[in-house]
Formats: C-alpha cells, structure tokens, sequence
C-alpha cells in the first residue's frame, strides 16, 4: 500500500521531494505525518474518513476525493506485452486490499513502472453524481515534461493537442463509458543524451457548465535515462504550487472555462 | 507471404500503435471467430470479430494503397502499424501518423460491418483531433 510520507517536503515543486524512489512505496503508516484529512484519508483509508465525515459541501453531500492504495513502484520488468498491449501488474479490482477498505466507497487503485513509463489507475469514491455539480465529475491532468508532445511547450493540459473541445481527460463518451476511472500509461523513449521527466498533477473536479472546481488532486510520473531505465515517480499529493500551476496551465489552454 | 496471409480463414488483426504518448492512443484487435478467445478488454483497445470477408477487404485497401507487409516488425517506427496474423504467418504493415494514416484507417472502417466500426473509430476520433 502506497503510504504518502513526510508530507511537508512535497509541499514545493522544486524541492524534490516526491518520492522518486521504487522503496517509497514500502512505506508504513509509521512514516505518516497527518496534518490534513486529505493525507490521513490516503494513509488510513475510509475508516478514517468516515470518523472524520465529509459534510462541508454546501449541499452536505460527500465529496468524491481521491484515494491511493495498493501501489507498486516496482520497476523489475516491462509491462507491454509484445503485442504492444498494457497488462497491468496489478489488477484494477485488486484482491489484495486491507479489510477496512471494503466498504461502499472502496477505491483500487494501482500505480506501476511499465517499459518506457508508468501506468496508473485511479477511482473516485464518495460518489459519482451531486446536485452542485450537474455535469458530473470529470478528470483533469496537466503535464510538465522536457519532451513535450504535440508541438507545445510545458506545461500543458492533457491530451495535447485535445481530442475535444474540453479541458478534460476523457471525452464526453470515453467519460460515459468510465464514469469514475482514470487511466494513464504516458511513455517516452529513451532519450539519446540526459534524462526525460514526465510529471503529471491529475485533479479530480466537480463541474458545473464551464465551471469546474477542482476537489482533489495527485502528482505522479516518471523520469526514463538513455539506457531505458524507468524510475517512476510515486503518486503524491502535490503541493500548492504544482496545484497553481496546474489551474493556470487550465486556464490559460481554456479560457472560456472557469477553474475554482 | 502475402497470399498466405490474405487467404488464411484463421486470422487476428491488431492495429498498434509505436511511440511515446500522454493520453495513450487507441487500439485495435480484429479477429476471425476461431480466435474469438483472444480478444482482451483492456482499455485503450477496441475489438472485433469479423468475418473473411471483411477480413480480405482489409487486404484489398493495402494492395490499393500500396501498402506493403513486411516480415519485420514495425515496433520502432513512430506511429501506427498493423500486425496481421494467421497461424503460419505473421505481416507488418507500416500506416505511420499523417493524413494518409487517416485515410487508409478510414476506408478500412468503411470496409467492415457496422457493428465491427467501434475499434477503428475510435483511434480514427482521436487521429481526428490531432494536427497531422
């Protein structure tokens, strides 16, 4: 299980301190400082939640956050079979969660070094309709990486160029078909000279016309060196600055919308 | 090996996709009801089982193209390739990412039945959203 440890250090973009190390994942609870529901919701789970409660919407209605578990940063071996398809190391329905996490809102989530990058699977829990937000929950991911794709510069709003009109990840029928999931397999070959960085801030948000308000958010990617060498780099709660960065990133490609 | 491959009723299509990628790019899986069991739900990928027919119409938009199968893999060539597989042989066709990619994508759609359009539509839906 995926344990977000040292929170504090992660707060900065610049100060390295996401976990880009494959042991990371090996945390214990013993680790975690739990200075916001938010972290103590990834590192205890909906027990905890649920003592908490989660009522502060103004229709007093759950909402839906994103919660981490059953990662592996293990970077042994490739995971595109031959065929070029993914083949997740870990099954989206894990059988291997913790008892307490099998309750309604129960979110498998899996995170995994892949052969020139990184996959990641993640569902919301809480929910998956509010009043507040009649277009439903929609996924938002931003990406800063020094091989951009698409003919852009870093950062940008993911997929780029867009396969639609609109600042989300899915299209309006990959979001009906996949109401609560999020996956990713970004890759990048391995580079000639130096080292490729891909990192993402993934929000999950509440949307209402063009209005769209962000409830949560993880960061997570990779960084591949000439020898093809994959180190992921384990999902996080981003601090304040990469969460900035990722509206303004949001805002700028979409200025028709607004980003809360 | 062409006419080996064309002529197979035992036969499995996949439309790959080689290279880099954020949001990953689609998929696609067409096989002969004889490798029904093969299709895999993952995501990303759209499948289909179609019929000889569609099969060898297939064939017909790459001879019509001029569109050659190669015995090698195509894996470290940028863009889209399709893998086309019988028992006794396996093809490499390069499509590559441009407006001919489109194209030739777009009169395989045609080519198949109705119900079987939704795993090349979708990569085509993407394709569509990108300056190529």
């Amino acid at each position: 299980m995926f344990a977000a440890r040292k929170t504090r250090q992660h707060r900065d973009h610049d100060n390295a301190g996401w976990s880009r190390n494959a042991a990371a994942a090996a945390q214990t609870h013993a680790d975690i400082q739990p200075p916001a529901a938010q972290s103590l919701q990834r590192a205890m789970g909906n027990q905890a939640m649920q003592a908490m409660g989660d009522k502060s919407h103004a229709s007093g209605q759950s909402l839906p956050r994103i919660r981490l578990t059953n990662f592996s940063a293990d970077a042994a071996t490739g995971q595109m079979n031959n065929n070029g398809s993914f083949a997740p190391r870990l099954p989206d329905k894990s059988t291997n969660q913790t008892a307490g996490e099998q309750d309604q809102n129960a979110s498998l989530t899996s995170f995994a070094t892949e052969s020139r990058g990184v996959g990641i699977v993640v569902e919301i829990t809480n929910g998956t309709s509010s009043p507040d937000y009649p277009n439903g929950y929609r996924w938002t991911q931003t990406i800063d990486t020094n091989v951009p794709l698409g003919g852009t510069t870093s950062p940008y709003v993911d997929p780029r160029p867009n396969d639609d009109t609109k600042p989300f990840y899915w299209t309006d029928a990959e979001a009906a078909a996949r109401p609560t999931t999020f996956i990713d397999h970004p890759s990048r070959n391995a580079p000639a000279s130096g080292t490729t960085t891909w990192d993402a801030v993934l929000s999950l948000n509440g949307v209402n016309g063009t209005t769209v308000t962000r409830l949560d958010s993880l960061a997570y990617g990779f960084s591949i060196d000439t020898a093809g060498t994959v180190s992921p780099h384990t999902p996080t709660s981003p601090g304040g600055g990469l969460v900035t960065t990722h509206q303004m990133t949001l805002a700028s490609e979409f200025p028709g919308w607004t980003f809360n | 090996m062409h006419e080996q491959l064309k002529n197979s009723p035992d036969f499995s299509v996949r439309i790959v996709w080689n290279g880099h990628e954020d949001k990953p790019f689609y998929r696609a899986h067409l096989v002969s009801a004889s490798r029904r069991d093969w299709l895999e739900d993952q995501p990303f990928w759209g499948n289909a089982v179609i019929s000889s027919g569609e099969y060898g119409r297939l064939f017909a938009i790459l001879e019509q193209r001029g569109l050659q199968i190669d015995e090698g893999s195509h894996k470290d060539k940028f863009g889209y390739s399709m893998e086309l597989q019988t028992d006794e042989k396996t093809g490499y066709c390069y499509l590559g990412l441009t407006e001919e990619t489109v194209a030739t994508l777009t009169l395989m759609l045609a080519a198949l039945a109705p119900e079987n359009r939704p795993p090349l539509q979708g990569i085509i839906d993407r394709l569509q959203g990108i300056r190529l």
